[in-house]
């Protein structure tokens, strides 16, 4: 017990002041903020499952700069709050793709790139592919195969839009 | 003057490690690739190996094809890993995608496919659990 020691009385009053603290954070005023801050943070984990990896390496060039929407590329699963499912996931990738969606703090998205995310694409109806919607939460399909750079940028536009309108879910403890 | 490139030879499956032996003594040292092809109304399964060489200069031309037809029941056929360990790696393929068995690997669990999967999925016969159901 972390609280061991302690008297109970200041233990019930942090318990009720973190409480309250709960309920205003998901109140109007803060939660506005809140949600502006996660829509300019978002940080794509490292994950490539197949050839759209070239495309989606190609957004964070400089040619097309995804960092100005506040969008950084990063190695670490436990830093990062974003997974884009690259193309095609065959059985044993989907394993490894829910473990990393699993590691990543809340709140967190998933947006499925290309043809194969969506329905399979050119491995349609075969013996080894998953479809993400059917693992994780998808927030966002981007279409195309692979897709241009445009294209991720504005899957990325959308989910920040998502993000701001509709807020990002808390969670519960 | 013409010289072949592609020699084609037909052998029965029990003999195929006497004339594998016999071909790697002419001087044809790796296996490029192991295919098999599944014939539904025939009843059989066509085992091909391609077989070339790295040191011999003039047979490095040469893509000599080993062929065999196997029982489609039961397809069995001895492993020619003890003459070309080059075809390890594409016998386990061809076991793990066709089914067919090949004595003397040393491993014989799944190598692409994950270890619970059920069926051969490259024979002509096997059935895609979503086929039909979506569009």
């Amino acid at each position: 017990m972390e609280n061991e020691g302690r008297p109970q009385k200041l233990t019930n009053t942090r318990v009720a002041f973190e409480k309250a603290l709960r309920k205003i954070i998901k109140r109007k005023p803060i939660s506005s903020i809140r949600n502006w801050g996660i829509s300019y943070s978002l940080w794509p984990v490292h994950f490539t499952t197949a050839c759209c990896g070239a495309e989606f390496a190609a957004t964070f060039s400089p040619r097309f700069d995804a960092e100005r929407f506040g969008v950084l590329p990063f190695v670490g699963t436990r830093q990062c709050n974003v997974i884009f499912i690259e193309g095609t996931l065959t059985k044993k990738m989907a394993e490894a793709a829910k473990v990393v969606y699993q590691q990543m703090p809340e709140p967190k998205f998933v947006l499925a790139m290309g043809a194969c995310a969506i329905d399979g694409g050119i491995f349609w109806n075969s013996y080894n592919i998953v479809r993400p919607h059917e693992i994780l939460p998808v927030d966002a399909f981007i279409t195309g195969c692979p897709p241009r750079p445009e294209g991720v940028l504005r899957g990325l536009i959308m989910t920040q839009e998502k993000i701001r309108k509709r807020g990002t879910p808390y969670p519960e403890s | 003057m013409v010289s072949p490139t592609c020699l084609s030879a037909t052998v029965d499956a029990t003999k195929i490690v006497e004339v594998a032996q016999k071909i790697n003594s002419l001087g044809f040292d790796h296996v490029k690739s192991v295919t098999a092809t599944d014939f539904l109304q025939e009843n059989k399964i066509d085992i091909v190996y391609h077989i070339s060489s790295f040191l011999n200069i003039e047979l490095a031309k040469v893509i000599l094809e080993l062929r065999t037809s196997l029982d489609r029941q039961d397809p069995k056929i001895h492993s020619l890993i003890d003459i070309w360990p080059s075809a390890e790696y594409p016998e386990r393929e061809t076991l793990d995608l066709m089914g067919v068995t090949f004595d003397g690997l040393p491993q014989k669990e799944r190598l692409f496919l994950m270890e619970n999967f059920e069926g051969f999925p490259l024979r002509k016969d096997f059935k895609i659990k979503t086929e039909g159901i979506d569009a």
